[in-house]
């Protein structure tokens, strides 16, 4: 298991490694200057700045001060809020887009589960349709269409939440739904699919054929083995709610690392960008790790895999 | 006469498809005396199986029972709720699966899956129902049972997972237990170990047993009397003897004529396949690929005739008027070996 | 019981060799592969409908090409600007009789305006007085074509990938699925974000992005699937007889793969239609003077409050598109595997 572990911690160091310069140069392939944007200054004034970022030091200097950098939690500074630097940036950031990253997260498995587990239950029932439609249409709605429409006729019209900004739990309820409905639907659909089939396994007839009733065979059997395999949407999830953060932090405001990315964009401000990339890819990285590892605690089948067999 | 437990009559069941309605049973009726051991023997698709779950209530969502009755212990289990169904199953009626690979929950210990039905039917605690789990465990032959009792199914051999099928399906002590093709998916040397289990475990549990294969040869050490499918109807029952020594439907022959022998060299084999159940034929469902069949088997279905007190075979051959038939030669050897036994017992 | 029995003299005779006989005959038609399929499909109303909807809209986007094209979307015709719906006929139903709610009143803002009285915009018009069904059918347009593209790279560099992978295993399975594992531990956004910001925004790239991040999944699942394909007897046997990996591709696995593949596909779609509408929407895809179903929305947003129609009709749109594929590509997994519908 630790050799395992060990292995695996060394290929995400790896794909990290090489994330960061296959970043690094794409940047530095990137047209405009960190400039564009910025009212016209004269040759002696970028050739100030340049030396302030370091950026006339040849590329492969560049490159190295960078990667070492980052080993340093250090992602260089931002182009576009003077002398921040880009780790502060980033980490005064990252809270909110955690916190509604993972309520999101909460609330889409938790009500997918359920809406999934009922769908299969009641399989091929008008109950099964409903659920079926509700999570089509959660696929299908692209969040920022729902984030608008939830941000306009909830919380302008009907004013049960603040429309937009930080700070407050009531701030958090829109976006959360907004950003969760994607996992709610493919939880749904998935829990139904793989439900569905546990349901007509052998080990179920043997359940239900003990007598227990259909509650019994659901809670004991049935549900437990259908959420296993969720866990590895886990590594979908993340990247789709980092995706969602992008445009949900915009429509209400949220001073998150998804704004800052687009922000970045915008502006041409590379090391901002090199390193909300960088953020990503660790969290993507870190939260595969994580699934592998849970995926190996909860079944039994794989734990013994693991451990190379004990008995 | 024996105490009879199980009388099931004029069964009829049918499968919604979107092909349409299938008939999969049509008209049957058998019972099972209490202690004894009825083997239902037939091809894949004859509706044994289908038999079992509509006496355990366990029918597919599109499978219908459209006419007879379930009697156990002199009630209709088909006028039984859902609720009431439950608290036969397990503890009255319990049942084996085929393939004990897949009839196990993966991610249960199989302890927990031993105590269940003891908790539900016997109000048992946890410690006490995993103390009865344990005895059985030890009844079934596991060795090292305290330890493996805390192991999960796929530490087990196919072998070993149903003998631990049988310590569940037996630890409530059931009346009857339904054994559907238990040992098909094992190996040739295990299947006789479970066989011997499961003989073992009906001395000790006194328990009746409906055995379904389409193995003749699992049922000659197996069962008391045997009853022969085919098409969703039965054709032929009697007790083992009667029906391995003395034959007297055609498929029967076909059946016991396709079992390897010492004297053959060759393996026969029934031409054709069974009728589509949508649409089923009028007459004796075997007629298409019967060889003696007459003109009336293609258009009445015969009735039972009466061979003897314990054996009925449905086949217009029986009729008086019916010209006499010589059956294949092993069936003859079957039948002359019969007549001698017969005799004997007449002595 | 036997005097119920009709017995004729004759019903004793054996059975005409003919009758008795033809029990080779299989009582049901036999149906292949791909018919039951289309059987199973032709049920699914909901695939069906998606079907239909997604050939119409194809037909329009595509053959609108004369009509509708670059020179028409950029005709500014200020005169028009933010005009509401107007279809004739529905001159009851406001909203599409060119009227709008201003200040709680339904006023006619083709009137107010001195909209000639012929003249109807059946979506309304944008800013610029440009109508908004051309818009959007351009914008259906370039959707499409992202999906088409998108789907193309799955189907060329994720099946090839796949098939390799899975078929020469070994060393080479070892080393492909390290890379395809490194690129889907970068998320797909960062990818396609990445992209964008080298290459100028804009069609090609916005395709190119979307392209190279979505043949991975494909990749996996075809890989996985091959590896248990080449174990099957018949390949073996293939393989034992001496025909060419080429040749064993062609005619064992991809027509086993298919199901698996189309699938797939009916998966990539909507993912890269949402992502193009996406990306234009937060305003690094697609921009201006082009335009697509995410440069609408974006564009319709801002003036969402006051005249909500702008951002409605191309969400809709949109939302139509990805129910449409997605309830497709359901309708295609059940009907080639009806397991997981019983």
């Amino acid at each position: 298991m630790r050799k395992y572990l060990l292995k695996r911690v060394l290929y995400m160091l790896l794909t990290l490694f090489l994330v960061a310069t296959i970043t690094f140069f794409l940047m530095k392939l990137m047209p405009g200057t960190p400039y564009t944007n910025q009212a016209k200054m004269t040759a002696s004034q970028i050739e100030i700045m340049n030396k302030q970022y370091g950026l006339d030091k040849p590329i492969w200097e560049q490159y190295l001060i960078y990667i070492f950098g980052m080993f340093h939690g250090d992602f260089g500074t931002s182009f576009q809020y003077s002398n921040q630097p880009v780790a502060y940036l980033i980490s005064s950031r990252l809270g909110a887009s955690m916190q509604l990253g993972l309520q999101a997260m909460i609330f889409g498995v938790f009500f997918g589960v359920i809406l999934g587990a009922a769908a299969a239950i009641k399989h091929n029932t008008w109950a099964d349709t409903g659920a079926t439609v509700i999570a089509i249409i959660g696929k299908s709605v692209p969040n920022f269409v729902l984030a608008i429409l939830l941000q306009y006729y909830i919380a302008l019209k009907l004013g049960w939440f603040p429309i937009a900004g930080w700070g407050q739990f009531s701030n958090t309820i829109l976006p959360t739904i907004a950003l969760g409905v994607g996992p709610l639907a493919e939880t749904a659909r998935f829990i139904r699919t793989s439900m569905v089939e546990v349901l007509n396994s052998d080990y179920i007839e043997l359940a239900k054929a003990k007598g227990l009733s259909k509650f019994e065979v659901v809670y004991h059997h049935a549900l437990r083995n259908s959420l296993i395999p969720l866990v590895t949407l886990l590594g979908p999830y993340t990247v789709a709610l980092m995706t969602g953060s992008m445009v949900i932090e915009n429509v209400f405001n949220i001073p998150g690392i998804g704004e800052q990315f687009v922000k970045s964009i915008m502006t041409n401000d590379y090391p901002t960008i090199m390193g909300v990339t960088m953020v990503f890819s660790i969290g993507l990285v870190v939260v595969i790790l994580i699934t592998d590892i849970i995926y190996g605690l909860i079944d039994p089948r794989i734990r013994l895999e693991g451990n190379g067999g004990n008995k | 006469m024996a105490e009879r437990i199980l009388d099931v009559k004029n069964l009829k069941v049918d499968f919604h498809t979107y092909a349409g309605e299938v008939k999969a049973i049509r008209d049957v009726s058998f019972h099972l005396d209490k202690g004894e051991t009825l083997a239902i023997v037939g091809e894949s698709g004859s509706g044994k199986s289908v038999t079992t779950k509509a006496i355990i209530g366990l029918l597919a969502n599109n499978a219908k029972v459209v006419g007879g009755e379930i009697n156990f212990n002199g009630q209709d289990i088909l006028k039984k709720s859902e609720k009431e169904m439950q608290s036969v199953r397990g503890k009255e009626i319990s049942m084996i699966f085929q393939d004990p690979m897949t009839s196990l929950d993966p991610t249960m210990k199989i302890g927990q899956q031993i105590a269940e039905p003891l908790m539900k039917h016997k109000g048992m605690n946890k410690k006490d129902a995993w103390a009865k789990a344990l005895d059985m465990l030890k009844a079934v032959g596991i060795t090292n049972a305290e330890k493996r009792i805390n192991d999960y199914p796929h530490q087990f051999s196919g072998g070993m997972r149903q003998r631990i099928v049988i310590a569940i399906a037996l630890v409530c002590d059931p009346e009857i237990l339904i054994a559907d093709e238990p040992t098909t998916a094992l190996d040739v040397t295990v299947q006789a170990q479970i066989l011997d289990l499961m003989k073992e475990m009906q001395a000790k549990v006194k328990t009746s047993i409906i055995f379904i294969t389409h193995d003749l040869g699992v049922v000659a050490g197996m069962a008391d009397r045997v009853a022969v499918m085919y098409a969703g109807e039965l054709l032929e029952y009697g007790t083992v003897d009667e029906v391995f020594y003395n034959p007297q439907h055609p498929y029967t022959w076909g059946l016991l004529n396709s079992m390897p022998t010492l004297a053959s060299d060759k393996l026969e084999s029934i031409p054709g396949t069974p009728p589509d159940l949508l649409d089923p034929p009028k007459g004796d469902p075997f007629a298409p690929r019967n060889p003696y069949a007459m003109k009336i088997d293609a258009e009445q279905k015969p009735p039972f005739f009466k061979v003897s007190d314990t054996h009925y075979a449905a086949t217009w051959l029986l009729h008086p008027d019916a010209p006499k038939v010589t059956p294949p030669e092993e069936i003859v050897r079957r039948q002359e070996k019969y007549a001698e036994l017969m005799a004997k017992k007449k002595d | 019981m036997e005097e119920k029995l009709k017995l004729s003299p004759d019903s004793f005779e054996p059975l005409a060799k003919g009758e008795a006989q033809d029990n080779e005959k299989i009582a049901a038609p036999s149906l292949t592969f791909t018919q039951d399929v289309w059987l199973r499909l032709k049920k699914n109303k909901g695939a069906v409908v998606s079907l239909i909807v997604i050939l119409l809209m194809v037909i329009v986007a595509f053959g609108s090409t004369p009509f509708i094209n670059k020179s028409t979307l950029v005709k500014s015709q200020p005169q028009y600007a933010n005009l509401p719906a107007k279809v004739p006929g529905l001159d009851a139903i406001n909203g599409l009789n060119g009227k709008i709610k201003q200040g709680g009143v339904w006023v006619d803002a083709y009137a107010k305006n001195d909209v000639p009285k012929d003249k109807y915009f059946y979506l309304g018009t944008d800013y610029l007085g440009r109508s908004l069904a051309q818009r959007i059918i351009y914008g259906t347009k370039v959707s499409l074509i992202v999906a088409l593209v998108a789907t193309f790279f799955d189907l060329t560099v994720g099946v090839a990938y796949g098939i390799i992978s899975g078929w020469k295993g070994g060393r080479v399975d070892n080393v492909m699925q390290r890379i395809i594992e490194i690129i889907s531990s970068i998320p797909n956004l960062v990818i396609v974000v990445l992209m964008l910001v080298v290459l100028k925004p804009g069609m090609t790239s916005i395709i190119l992005a979307i392209a190279i991040s979505s043949w991975t999944t494909m990749a996996r699942m075809i890989r996985a699937e091959t590896l248990s394909l080449k174990t099957q007897e018949y390949v073996l046997a293939a393989r034992t007889l001496g025909e060419s990996p080429t040749k064993i591709a062609w005619k064992h696995l991809v027509p086993n793969l298919s199901s698996i593949i189309i699938i797939q596909t009916m998966y990539t779609i909507p993912s890269a239609i949402f992502f193009e509408a996406f990306l234009s929407f937060i305003g690094i895809g697609i921009t201006a003077p082009e335009t697509s179903l995410g440069v609408l929305l974006n564009e319709g947003q801002k003036n969402f409050q006051f005249l909500p129609y702008q951002m409605w009709y191309p969400a809709i749109v949109l939302c139509v598109l990805m129910i449409a594929f997605n309830l497709l590509g359901d309708g295609l997994r059940d009907a080639f595997d009806p397991k997981t519908r019983r």
